[in-house]
C-alpha cells in the first residue's frame, strides 16, 4: 500500500512538472499522433498535421485579432466605440477564404480515403471476429483460426483491489495470449465482424480502426514492409470489460512467417490443443 | 391594443381591444404546414427503411404543436369591442376573424353603468378594468398591457362614469415585482 | 365577481397565486418556470458533475483502485444523459422561459399550464433516471448513445432508462412548441423578425430543431424496446435487423441535438459580446442565415459520428464534405463576434469573461472538429479521447460557458441583486485555468492512443491522466463557488439598476430590476 502511494506522489509530482514543460516530455509520452509503419498510416498522419497547421495558422489570425482588441480597445484605455456594425465585403471575405482553405482540406482526404478505403487485390486474408472480450483471428488459406486475450499478467493486476503494481507489467493491458502473426510485404485484407456486440479494432500505427458489427463484414486492409510487434484496442465501447481486449499483432519476415504457420498447423493436428478445437467449432 | 372608433350615432363611440399578435392565421397555417411537411418526411423515410415507429411519434407531435399554435392564435385573436350607444353599451366578444359573430354580448344600460380600474386580488397580477351596472360586472381587456388598460379605463370611465373610485391605482399597485424584495 | 372568464390561462386571477411550495408546482408563471429550469439544471450539473469526479478519481492511476468497471460505465453513460438532457438543455429552456418574453415584449409564454406540465416531468424523468443506480443489474452502461446490440443487455433499468427518455423527449418537445407559439405570436407591435435579439432567433431555430428530431429519438427508443421485449427486430442482426441502421438514426436526431445544445449558447454570447464593447452586434442579419445554416446542415452530417462502420466511399465523403461545410457558417459567427469587438470600448466584468472565454475555447473545440470531419483522420481519432476532448471543449466551455455568461449577465436583472464581481472573477479563473488543465490533455491522450469510455489504461497514458483529473477535480471545487455566487445573490446584495450594465441594449432592460410578475405593465416601445 505505502508503495502504492509513493508511486502515485510520484507521478503526481512529474505530472506537475509536465505542466511546466509540456514540450520536453513529448517525446517520451507520446503527444501526439506518429506516422505509423503503412503508407495508409503516414498518410493520415500528414493530413493530421496539415489540417491542424492550418487550424494553428487560423487560430493565430482570429486570436490574434481579438487579443489586439481586448488589449487596445478597451475602456480603461480611453477606447470610444466606433459605430460600424456591417460590411458586405468584409463578410463575403470571410466566406469565401474558409471556403477555399476546405477545399484545399478536401482533396488530399480524398485522396488519402479512397486510397484507405481500397481493398482490393489482397496477398492474404484474416478474418477477425469480436466477441466480449476479446478477439477471435482466422486464417481461412491456412485453416488456423485461434482466440487473442488480455494476459494473465495485466488481467490479474487490474482487478479492483489488486496487489499487482500495474507499472511493474510490461505492456499493461496492452498484451495478449496468443498474437496475431502476419507477414511483412503482403497486402493483408481483414474481414472484420463480430459475434455479440459492436467492438471496433483498432492499432493505430496500421492508421485505421474498423468496426465489428454482428451481421456485417467490413472490409479493411494494411501491408506492413518491417518486421515489429504493434499494440492496439478495442475501440468501441462493448460492456463491461471494453478495456482489456486488447489487439497485438506481429509482422515477421516471410520466412518467419511461414514457420509459425507451420508450428500452428503441427499444433491444430494435435486434438488435445484448444486452438484446434476452436479451428473445428469455427470451421 | 385599443382603438377608439366613433359613431355611427352622434354620441356613439366604440372601443375595440385586442391583443398583440405578430402573425396571422395564415402566416401560423403556412408554418404549421412546413414544419409538418418536414416531420412527415423524415418520418416516412425511416418508414420507407423499416423503421416505421417514428411515424407515429411525428404524427403525435405535429398534432401537439398544432393545438398548442391553434390555441395561442385564438387568444391572440381575441377581441373586444364596447359600443357605447345612445341608451345602452353593449360589449362582445369574440374571435378577430373576418365573417365571425360575436361569442358572448353583455348589454348594459348606458345610464347605470360605470367604469371601476381596480387593484388585482394579489398584488402580483396587473390591476383590471372593469364595467359593470345592476350587481352585474364585467372584466374587459385582461390581455391589454397595463398602460393600455388604464387609458382604456381613463377613456371610458371619463365617458361613463367611475364606480367606487376614490383615486386611479398607481403603477406600483398593478403588478408587484417578482421576487419579494426584503432589503 | 367577474361575470365571465372567458380566459382560461389567467383564470387563477380570482385565487391569487398559490402558497409557500404550491406555488412552484401550480405556477403557469414564466419566470417561476424559468427558476425552477435554471435550479433543477444546477442541481443536474452537480449531480452530473459528481459522477465525473467518479470517472476522473478512477483514471487518476493504472489500475483498478475505486469501481468496478461496470459500474465505470454506469458513470460515464449517466455523466452524459445527466449533463445533456438535466443540465444543459434545462439550462436553456430556463433562460429562454425568463428571457424570452422581456425579449419580446410579451407578458408571458403563450402556453402557460403547458410550460408547467413541460418542467414538472423533468424532476420525475431524472429520478426514474437516476434511480436505476439501484437496480438489479445496475444502470444502463451502454453510452448515452445506447447502441444495440450492447444495450439490449441492460439489465432491469432498460425499459426505465426508455421511459425516462420518452420523459425527457416529451418535456423538450412542449418547451419547443411554447417557443416557437411565443416567439411567432406574441410579440410586441415593431417587433419584426429581423428585429429580435440573437437569443431569440437561435432559439427559435433551435425550438424547429427541436420538434424536427425528437420523434426520431422517440422511435429510436421505442424501436430498442420492442426488439426486447417485443420480438421485433429492427436492429437485432439475427432476426434480420440492422445495428448500423439504430447508430443512423440515433444520430439523425442526434446532430441535430448537439446543435440544440449550442445554438442558443450562440444566442447568448451574441447578446452579451455587444453589451461590454458598447458596440452594435457586428452582422446581425449574417449572424441569422449563419445559424440558420448550421441548423439546415445538422440534418446532412450525422453519419461523421459513424464513419468506422463500413459505409461506401462515396457516403464517406460525402458526410466529410458536408461536415467541413459548418465550419463557414460557424467560422462567420467567430469572425463577427471578433469584429463587434473591434474598436469597441471593452470592459471584463464576468459575463464578458465568460463570453470571451467560450469564444477562444470553443474555437479551439471547433478546430479538432474540424480535424475530425476528415475522415481518414477520423479513423484515428475516432472513439478516443481526442474526441472526448473535443465534445468538452465544445460543451463545457461552449455550452456551459455561455449558460454561466448568460447567468451572471441577467442575474442582476432576475433577482434585482448585483453579485459579488470579485467571487465572479475568481471563478472565471479558476474554471478556465482549470477546465484546461482537465481537457487539453486529453488531446494527446487521444492522439497517442487512448481509447474513450475505458477504466483502465495502459501505463504510458498515466501522467496526461493524472493531469487531467488533477485538473477535473480543480474544476469541479470551482463550480461550488458559482452555486454560492448564484444562491447568496438571489439572497441579498448590492441593488441593481433597470439597466444593470451601462452598455445593455434590448427591451429586458426596460424593466425594473426583478421584473414585475407579470412583464410590460408598459407597452413596449421597439426601436
Amino acid at each position: 500500500m505505502s508503495h502504492k502511494k509513493s508511486v502515485w506522489l510520484q507521478r503526481a509530482l512529474l505530472g506537475g512538472a509536465m505542466l511546466l514543460g509540456a514540450g520536453s516530455a513529448a517525446a517520451e509520452y507520446g503527444l501526439n499522433m506518429t506516422p505509423g509503419v503503412t503508407n495508409v498510416s503516414g498518410e493520415v498522419y500528414h493530413l493530421h498535421m496539415l489540417i491542424f497547421y492550418i487550424c494553428c495558422a487560423i487560430a493565430v489570425v482570429v486570436f490574434g485579432a481579438m487579443f489586439y482588441s481586448i488589449w487596445k480597445h478597451r475602456k480603461s484605455v480611453g477606447a470610444e466605440a466606433a459605430n460600424f456594425h456591417e460590411s458586405t465585403t468584409v463578410e463575403i471575405i470571410w466566406t469565401v477564404i474558409p471556403f477555399a482553405i476546405l477545399i484545399s482540406m478536401a482533396i488530399p482526404a480524398t485522396k488519402a480515403l479512397i486510397n484507405l478505403e481500397d481493398a482490393s487485390d489482397p496477398d492474404m486474408t484474416v478474418k477477425i471476429t469480436g466477441y466480449q472480450w476479446k478477439w477471435h483471428y482466422a486464417y481461412p488459406e491456412e485453416q488456423i483460426a485461434f482466440f487473442s486475450s488480455l494476459d494473465a499478467k495485466s488481467n490479474e493486476a487490474r482487478q479492483l483491489g489488486s496487489s499487482v503494481d500495474p507499472a511493474s507489467v510490461e505492456d499493461y493491458l496492452l498484451n495478449v495470449d496468443n498474437r496475431l502473426v502476419l507477414p511483412v510485404g503482403k497486402k493483408v485484407r481483414f474481414l472484420i465482424t463480430s459475434n455479440d456486440v459492436i467492438h471496433s479494432w483498432w492499432v493505430r500505427d496500421l492508421g485505421w480502426k474498423k468496426d465489428a458489427i454482428p451481421g456485417f463484414i467490413n472490409e479493411a486492409w494494411t501491408r506492413v514492409e518491417e518486421p515489429g510487434v504493434y499494440r492496439g484496442q478495442c475501440a468501441e465501447l462493448c460492456g463491461k470489460d471494453h478495456g482489456f481486449m486488447p489487439i497485438v499483432v506481429e509482422f515477421k519476415a516471410q520466412a518467419d512467417y511461414d514457420a509459425w504457420v507451420a508450428a500452428q498447423k503441427a499444433q491444430a493436428g494435435n486434438s488435445k490443443s484448444p486452438v484446434a478445437t476452436v479451428v473445428a467449432a469455427v470451421n | 391594443m385599443v382603438t377608439t372608433l366613433p359613431g355611427p350615432g352622434q354620441d356613439d363611440y366604440r372601443f375595440i381591444l385586442r391583443p398583440d399578435r405578430s402573425l396571422s392565421w395564415r402566416g401560423n397555417l403556412l408554418f404549421v404546414g412546413s414544419v409538418a411537411a418536414i416531420s412527415f418526411s423524415i418520418g416516412i423515410g425511416f418508414a420507407v427503411i423499416g423503421l416505421w415507429l417514428v411515424l407515429p411519434f411525428a404524427g403525435l407531435e405535429i398534432g401537439l404543436l398544432t393545438i398548442g399554435l391553434y390555441l395561442t392564435v385564438l387568444r391572440r385573436h381575441q377581441v373586444e369591442v364596447i359600443s357605447i350607444r345612445h341608451d345602452e353599451v353593449e360589449i362582445a366578444r369574440g374571435v378577430d376573424r373576418p365573417g365571425s359573430q360575436p361569442r358572448e354580448t353583455t348589454t348594459f344600460p348606458r345610464a347605470w353603468v360605470r367604469v371601476a380600474y381596480r387593484r388585482a386580488e394579489h398584488p402580483w397580477y396587473p390591476c383590471r378594468l372593469v364595467l359593470g351596472a345592476h350587481g352585474r360586472e364585467i372584466e374587459i381587456g385582461d390581455f391589454l398591457h397595463v398602460a393600455e388598460r388604464r387609458s382604456c379605463a381613463t377613456a371610458l370611465g371619463n365617458m361613463l362614469g367611475w364606480r367606487d373610485m376614490k383615486s386611479m391605482p398607481g403603477d406600483d399597485d398593478c403588478g408587484h415585482r417578482w421576487v419579494d424584495d426584503n432589503n | 365577481m367577474s361575470e365571465a372568464t372567458t380566459h382560461d390561462a389567467h383564470d387563477h386571477h380570482d385565487h391569487g397565486p398559490a402558497k409557500g411550495l404550491m406555488r412552484w408546482v401550480t405556477t403557469t408563471n414564466h419566470k417561476d418556470i424559468g427558476t425552477l429550469y435554471l435550479l433543477f439544471s444546477l442541481l443536474m450539473f452537480f449531480v452530473g458533475g459528481a459522477m465525473a469526479m467518479v470517472i476522473r478519481a478512477e483514471l487518476f492511476a493504472p489500475g483498478m483502485q475505486i469501481v468496478d468497471p461496470y459500474f465505470f460505465n454506469q458513470m460515464t453513460t449517466n455523466h452524459a444523459l445527466i449533463m445533456i438532457f438535466g443540465a444543459v438543455m434545462p439550462a436553456f429552456v430556463g433562460l429562454a422561459n425568463w428571457l424570452l418574453p422581456m425579449m419580446i415584449g410579451a407578458p408571458d409564454m403563450a402556453l402557460p399550464r403547458m410550460n408547467n406540465w413541460s418542467f414538472w416531468i423533468l424532476p420525475f424523468a431524472f429520478s426514474m433516471l437516476i434511480g436505476t443506480l439501484f437496480m438489479d443489474g445496475g444502470a444502463p452502461a451502454a453510452g448515452w448513445t445506447i447502441y444495440p446490440p450492447l444495450v439490449l443487455q441492460t439489465g432491469d433499468a432498460f425499459p426505465f432508462m426508455i421511459f425516462a427518455i420518452h420523459m425527457m423527449g416529451i418535456s423538450s418537445v412542449m418547451g419547443a412548441i411554447n417557443v416557437i407559439a411565443t416567439i411567432l405570436n406574441m410579440r410586441a407591435p415593431g417587433m419584426t423578425l429581423m428585429k429580435m435579439p440573437l437569443f431569440v432567433w437561435t432559439w427559435l431555430i433551435t425550438a424547429y430543431l427541436l420538434i424536427a428530431v425528437m420523434p426520431v429519438l422517440a422511435g429510436a427508443v421505442t424501436m430498442l424496446l420492442t426488439d426486447k421485449y417485443f420480438h421485433t427486430s429492427f436492429f437485432t442482426a439475427a432476426g434480420g435487423g440492422d445495428p448500423v441502421m439504430y447508430q443512423h438514426i440515433f444520430w439523425f436526431f442526434g446532430h441535430p441535438e448537439v446543435y440544440i445544445l449550442i445554438l442558443p449558447a450562440f444566442g447568448i454570447v451574441s447578446q452579451i459580446i455587444p453589451t461590454f464593447a458598447r458596440k452594435q452586434l457586428f452582422g446581425y442579419s449574417s449572424m441569422v442565415y449563419a445559424t440558420a445554416s448550421i441548423a439546415f446542415l445538422s440534418f446532412i452530417v450525422w453519419a461523421h459520428h459513424m464513419f468506422t462502420v463500413g459505409m461506401p466511399v462515396a457516403g464517406e465523403l460525402f458526410f466529410m464534405y458536408a461536415t467541413m461545410l459548418i465550419a463557414v457558417p460557424t467560422g462567420v459567427k467567430v469572425f463577427n463576434w471578433v469584429s463587434t469587438m473591434w474598436k469597441g470600448s471593452m470592459t471584463f466584468e464576468t459575463p464578458m469573461l465568460f463570453a470571451l472565454g467560450f469564444v477562444v475555447l470553443f474555437t479551439i473545440g471547433g478546430f479538432s472538429g474540424l480535424m475530425l470531419a476528415i475522415a481518414p483522420s477520423d479513423f484515428q481519432y475516432h472513439d478516443t479521447y481526442f474526441v472526448v476532448a473535443h465534445f468538452h471543449y465544445v460543451l463545457v466551455t461552449g455550452a456551459i460557458y455561455a449558460i454561466m455568461a448568460g447567468t451572471y449577465y441577467w442575474l442582476p436583472k432576475w433577482t434585482g441583486h448585483m453579485y459579488n464581481e470579485t467571487l465572479g472573477k475568481w471563478h472565471f479563473w479558476l474554471s478556465t485555468i482549470t477546465v484546461n488543465i482537465l481537457f487539453f490533455p486529453q488531446h494527446f491522450l487521444g492522439l497517442a492512443g487512448m481509447p474513450r469510455r475505458i477504466p483502465d489504461y495502459s501505463v504510458q497514458f498515466a501522467e496526461f491522466n493524472m493531469i487531467s483529473s488533477i485538473g477535473g477535480f480543480a474544476f469541479g471545487l470551482s463550480q461550488l463557488m458559482f452555486a454560492y455566487i448564484v444562491i447568496s445573490t438571489i439572497r441579498g446584495g448590492k441593488k441593481a439598476s433597470d439597466q444593470v450594465w451601462d452598455g445593455a441594449k434590448g427591451l429586458e432592460w426596460t424593466l425594473p430590476s426583478p421584473p414585475p410578475y407579470h412583464s410590460f405593465t408598459e407597452a413596449p416601445e421597439v426601436k
